[in-house]
């Protein structure tokens, strides 16, 4: 199918444009964070304002209570969705800290899209023990329970932080948990991506290409991943939605995204703690996030049904909001195709 | 020479595979903990104050001094001997899950059998309204965003919430925590109620958009409309033609979620609602960078895992004779 043309059914599709505009908007709106700080809310992320007063409709009003109670929205330009226990503005962090979780979820999509890509096409084309050792590797991390995996990597990893050869990620860093969640996530699609190569590497047109005397790499770039693209472009908002989803729930469980840097994840972490009394803590950055998955996984249902209208791509990756995700045991290979099993 | 049955032969297979799958997911685990330069479990089990000649002593009596790979075949013989003691509370870990596992047992069937209902239910109607007129579509439309905002929902969002508004505000339900079912019949379902709704809210929305599009994936297949040409009711059709098929993925989903929440799968929702699982005892064991909890609880959800789905494989292979067992 024509990928362009599917683009602009793509935009015809009134649901799909209003999650990409929201998407658009929350993106928008956390890249203009230190805008907002600045000239609306004249604070910055971290700063405390706990023994500071505030006017509020024409009364003073203490920021944080004498009993550790923080006020709630005053919907002004100061202090609009209201602060933290600490003081802090939480529309000024909603916004930094969307930019970490959005930064960690963009960043691990890429990474996961990066080496499924490559895995399925390495394995699909070379076949054999390359295929096997790939597949192996794949059904491990695929029966591993994801989030636990998460969990145990992100709290070992935030500890010492990892040398990866060429860099050095130390602890605390972003790219911590978007490198967890980058490669756990790499199973979901690189099964279905192989299948599809398997299928493709017996197309006349790849015939063709060996006869022309293309050499492997070349027919992998140029025959086969183009033949991907549209698969590709289903999986992505699809990665984004649950890279956010998990990047909140590492997060909330201590092993993502290291206080005081803010995130959504460990913003609704500090607001559990406090939440009979500051329900506004947790609300603030839960609905935010939840607008933001919403709007990936519309995006990515629209995408499929344009795009890849008959593909068995529907037993996606993405089941209960994170919770856990469905571990799909070894055993049954992915349907390659539409066919019954 | 007769061929051996096929069932012995698929059984086998998933031993050995699962035998396999238990093997890698422990040495995985064991290998990600020790990596931490700072995860020296001697300097926990020592306590704060210890001398370095008390650490010491801590390494040469549980063995930290040894070679890695002595140290695994010590841990997975403890493990299946049962013996197998936590690094920090330095409790006996198979009984702490013998402990935890009612509570994630309740939340499990609970809310599996709610889920599935909801799911199916939802499925089921959004596909019948799709292929209707214009206020049917939109109604379908609207169960679809009703779906699509369980699909995206957090877990621990809709846990807070719930337990915020029905719980602080309204006092309709307990503020989280367990109570026996044997203890107290009713405590243990105003306990359970919350969490249960939670998670049916977090799976129904996925089975149901699965089962929607395979509904209607299998309303175009050629059996369908033979079957209809043979003059069969629409609403026979329906049941016995497109909905039994329809089910098979909704069959083996559900196995694989049900195994999942089993092992300690609801590490956010347990941890939410206090219910002191399975789930929450590896999220608080993962925290201390406790290996052996988690050691355990990865290979008890691994194990039923692929326990679950071999059974869905097999109840796949009764439905649909086209299904073989491989």
């Amino acid at each position: 199918m024509n990928d362009r043309g599917a683009l602009r059914r793509l935009l015809h599709e009134p649901h799909a444009l209003i999650a990409g505009a929201v998407l658009t908007a929350i993106v928008i709106a956390c890249l203009l964070a230190p805008v907002y700080a600045a000239d609306v809310a004249h604070t910055g992320p971290d700063a405390t304002h706990v023994t500071e007063t505030i006017v509020v409709s024409g009364k003073k009003v203490e920021v944080v209570s004498p009993t550790g109670v923080p006020i709630g929205p005053t919907w002004t330009g100061r202090f609009l969705l209201g602060a933290d226990e600490n003081g802090r503005d939480v529309a000024v962090r909603l916004l930094y800290g969307g930019r970490n979780s959005l930064e960690i979820a963009a960043v691990a999509t890429v990474l996961s899209i990066v080496l499924a890509v490559a895995v399925a096409l390495i394995a699909g084309w070379l076949g054999g023990a390359v295929d096997s050792l790939l597949c192996r590797l794949m059904d491990l991390i695929w029966s591993y329970p994801v989030l636990l995996l998460g969990v145990a990597l992100g709290v070992t990893l935030a500890v010492s932080g990892i040398d990866l050869g060429f860099t050095t990620l130390r602890g605390g860093s972003l790219m911590l948990p978007a490198l967890i969640i980058g490669v756990v996530y790499v199973p979901y699609m690189a099964r279905p991506l192989r299948a599809r190569t398997i299928e493709l590497r017996g197309r006349e047109f790849v015939d063709a290409a060996r006869q022309q005397g293309l050499s492997g790499t070349r027919i992998m770039l140029g025959e086969i991943l183009p033949n991907l693209s549209s698969s590709i472009l289903v999986f992505a908002p699809l990665l984004l939605a649950n890279a956010i989803l998990m990047e909140a729930g590492l997060s909330f469980l201590g092993a993502g995204v290291q206080p005081p840097a803010p995130s959504w994840g460990t913003m609704i972490s500090e607001g559990t703690r406090l939440m009979p009394d500051a329900i506004h803590l947790v609300l603030a950055p839960g609905l935010m996030l939840l607008a933001a998955v919403v709007s990936a996984n519309v995006l990515a249902e629209a995408a499929r049904d344009v795009l890849d209208p008959r593909a068995r791509l529907r037993a996606q990756p993405t089941a209960g909001g994170l919770d856990w995700v469905p571990t799909v045991p070894p055993a049954p290979p992915a349907p390659s195709d539409g066919e019954p099993a | 020479m007769r061929a051996a049955h096929p069932m012995l032969t698929f059984a086998v297979r998933r031993l050995v595979a699962m035998v396999l799958v238990l093997f890698a997911i422990s040495v995985l685990t064991f290998l990600i903990f020790q990596v931490i330069p700072d995860g020296d479990p001697a300097l926990r089990l020592a306590g704060k104050f210890a001398t370095p000649q008390e650490i010491k002593d801590v390494r040469i009596q549980w063995g930290f001094n040894q070679p890695i790979w002595v140290q695994y075949l010590r841990m997975m013989e403890q493990i299946f001997t049962g013996k197998v003691i936590s690094y920090t509370q330095q409790v006996n870990v198979v009984r702490q899950i013998g402990e935890d596992l009612p509570a994630t047992i309740s939340l499990t069937v609970g809310a599996s059998v709610l889920w599935l209902i909801a799911g199916v239910a939802l499925g089921v109607v959004g596909a019948l309204l799709a292929r209707r007129g214009r206020v049917a579509r939109a109604a379908d439309r609207l169960l679809g965003a009703v779906a699509m905002t369980g699909i995206s929902m957090p877990a621990f969002l809709l846990g807070d919430l719930l337990l915020f508004y029905l719980g602080f505000k309204l006092h309709v339900f307990p503020l989280g925590g367990y109570v026996p079912l044997t203890e107290d019949p009713v405590g243990w379902l105003t306990h359970m109620i919350l969490p249960w709704i939670s998670v049916t809210v977090l799976f129904a929305g996925f089975y149901s958009r699965v089962l929607r599009a395979s509904i209607l994936d299998t309303m175009g297949e050629s059996y369908v409309a033979t079957a209809r040409a043979k003059g069969i009711s629409p609403r026979r059709v329906m049941v016995s033609h497109v909905l039994r098929n329809s089910l098979l993925p909704i069959v083996s989903l559900w196995g694989l979620d049900f195994a999942a929440v089993l092992g300690g799968g609801a590490l956010l929702t347990e941890t939410v609602f206090n219910l002191k699982g399975v789930g929450q005892y590896a999220a608080e064991s993962t925290q201390r960078l406790d290996i052996p909890p988690i050691m355990v609880i990865t290979m008890l959800t691994a194990f039923l895992v692929v326990v679950l789905s071999t059974v869905t494989d097999l109840v796949q292979a009764a439905l649909d004779p086209r299904v073989r067992l491989r």
